[in-house]
């Protein structure tokens, strides 16, 4: 049809102005659908993750002309021990937090599914969290872990165990903070495994127990396997994002105590806004980059060993 | 990643799966009393003065509420207008978003271009950087701009969102051709086909994207913190955070009163919108 009508046109205008053909009509349109995004992306998002990776190579603090090293602030990086604490730290955090907001949402998800009294109030609440501000629901949970005044202590006081100094202690912080992210983050999670959960067929269950299968079985035998996609993106994005942890350690702890809570992110931070180098941060950027990116195709590889694709 | 169904959950719930009813009903409760329960002693704590709450054992239920830790953290820090600037901003970031990322997401589904699907490769595989390698560069190039401590600043490094526009070019793949190219032999040009066939059959999915980037928005903590520096264009993580920093002996009375306020707002919308919130995560969560 449109064809057509770019031949007319062509005849009209005669040879001294190309005419648009109907694609380059089409390319034209296009970019004015996607000029103003792609301005926006180049410039805020694919622009500053390229001149990142240069300002990786140099010494600068921002205001100057950066100065070319090469590679000398990853090798700092890789000698500086308070970035490989917060390495460490990261990673621990990282671990404990994906094991476990990876059984608390499971366990919420399947919960939720059985569609008991007030599961519609129950969703709710656990629904609440998340749409908190992080800075927020820091400072509550700083003031639940509060040493003399916590109410948390005066709980476990109940039973007889004697008051932690939950953020104080450097050898509880970290799992305190851990504590903190799986109750903020249960709701969202057990949501995508409840999606999941509800692609399962009810005859299946029905014929594991005309066979015998307990529910423990049907459980492990049936629901776990055919929720593993679920579980599994679960997993990548908990991880891609515990990676960047930063929030909590800000309000709550500020990476003590003796830096037994600083993470990649806050380093990252101090860094480059606090002490101006610029180069150095964003070789941190970099190193968060591949570490995430490792991690997330190595998931991708071992993927088919426990995820049933249906 | 993404379905295409961007449809509320209707109805959850199956008679399988472990455990018995009770036991069921049980665990549920027992688990939502540790979701609200942080909730309830902010509350609880926001309504009592300073020396009350600082009593051990702890009064579970306030004998005489008092609204004096809110009057004081109004007057102290200028929360109300946190709340307003991050709504603001939160409104604005929103509206750009659904607005660029719409127009880009059509281009991609839609229109045939050189490099449109190579171009469209490098979107997604930004989703996978994460926000702090792009962090020094664009606040180089914000005070290159001369926008730090600007609403500028808060708002237009957000307007391109790959997300978004990744969501809704499935949503709108979905939609079947023949409508559009029925418009398209009445003679309406592509904006208008996009604007009057596309749009208005694309309310759920840019709702969901609305509060995607409504919610992103207003839990943002790190860029705020970055780039503003007077009170006057806190947003209200960064205001709280302020609170806390700036008072010199911790009235937890007073910050509790001041995270009252902040979640209020996002409790409100939460009240009216559960049930596309909900749906926002379980649609872009899931299905690979």
């Amino acid at each position: 049809m449109a064809v057509a009508r770019s031949t007319t046109t062509r005849q009209r205008l005669g040879p001294a102005i190309r005419p648009l053909t109907n694609s380059g009509r089409e390319t034209l349109a296009a970019l004015g659908f996607l000029g103003p995004g792609l301005i926006a992306f180049l410039a805020f998002s694919l622009g500053p993750a390229t001149y990142s990776l240069f300002v990786g190579f140099t010494k600068w603090n921002g205001l100057s002309t950066p100065v070319w090293v090469g590679l000398q602030n990853y090798v700092e990086l890789a000698g500086d021990p308070l970035f490989r604490t917060a390495v460490r730290n990261t990673a621990a955090f990282t671990a404990l937090f994906v094991a476990l907001v990876g059984i608390t949402s499971t366990g919420l998800a399947v919960l939720l599914n059985r569609q008991a009294f007030g599961t519609s109030v129950v969703r709710f609440l656990w629904f609440l969290p998340i749409v908190t501000d992080m800075v927020s629901v820091s400072l509550v949970w700083t003031w639940i872990y509060h040493f003399r005044f916590g109410v948390l202590n005066f709980l476990l006081g109940l039973v007889g165990i004697p008051p932690q100094a939950w953020l104080g202690d450097k050898n509880l912080a970290l799992i305190s903070l851990v504590i903190l992210s799986v109750w903020r983050w249960t709701g969202y999670y057990a949501i995508i495994i409840l999606a999941g959960l509800q692609g399962v067929p009810n005859d299946l269950y029905e014929a594991a127990h005309i066979d015998g299968a307990n529910r423990w079985q049907s459980f492990t035998r049936i629901t776990l396997p055919l929720i593993s996609p679920a579980i599994f993106f679960v997993i990548m994005i908990a991880m891609m994002s515990s990676f960047q942890v930063f929030e909590q350690m800000w309000v709550m702890t500020r990476g003590g105590p003796e830096d037994a809570t600083i993470s990649i992110a806050m380093f990252l931070y101090i860094e480059g806004f606090q002490f101006l180098n610029m180069g150095y941060a964003s070789a941190v950027a970099w190193v968060l980059f591949l570490i995430i990116f490792a991690l997330t195709f190595l998931n991708w590889r071992l993927r088919g060993r426990w995820v049933h694709e249906g | 990643m993404a379905s295409n169904t961007f449809q509320p959950i209707k109805s959850i719930g199956r008679h399988h799966g472990a455990g018995s009813k009770p036991l069921v009903t049980l665990l549920l409760w027992i688990s939502a009393i540790l979701a609200a329960f942080p909730f309830y002693w902010m509350v609880r704590s926001s309504v009592m003065l300073e020396k009350q709450i600082m009593r051990f054992p702890p009064i579970w239920i306030p004998s005489s509420p008092t609204l004096q830790n809110f009057a004081d953290v109004l007057t102290k820090q200028p929360f109300g207008r946190y709340i307003l600037n991050s709504l603001l901003v939160a409104l604005v970031v929103t509206l750009g978003q659904l607005i660029v990322a719409s127009m880009g997401a059509y281009a991609f589904a839609r229109l045939r271009f050189p490099g449109r699907d190579r171009i469209f490769l490098v979107y997604l595989a930004t989703m996978i950087i994460p926000t702090q390698v792009t962090l020094i560069p664009q606040y180089v190039l914000i005070s290159q701009f001369g926008w730090v401590d600007s609403y500028a600043a808060l708002t237009v490094p957000f307007l391109s969102s790959a997300l978004l526009t990744f969501l809704l070019r499935q949503f709108f793949l979905s939609i079947p051709r023949d409508l559009e190219d029925s418009a398209r032999i009445d003679g309406a040009g592509y904006f208008r086909t996009f604007a009057t066939i596309v749009i208005p059959l694309s309310g759920p999915p840019l709702a969901t994207s609305a509060l995607l980037a409504f919610m992103g928005s207003w839990t943002n903590f790190l860029w705020p913190l970055i780039v503003t520096r007077s009170r006057d264009l806190r947003t209200v993580p960064v205001g709280l955070a302020a609170l806390q920093e700036e008072m010199s002996r911790t009235n937890y009375a007073q910050i509790m009163a001041g995270s009252v306020l902040a979640m209020l707002p996002m409790f409100i919308l939460f009240l009216f919108l559960q049930k596309y919130i909900i749906a926002s995560v379980a649609t872009t969560g899931m299905k690979g």
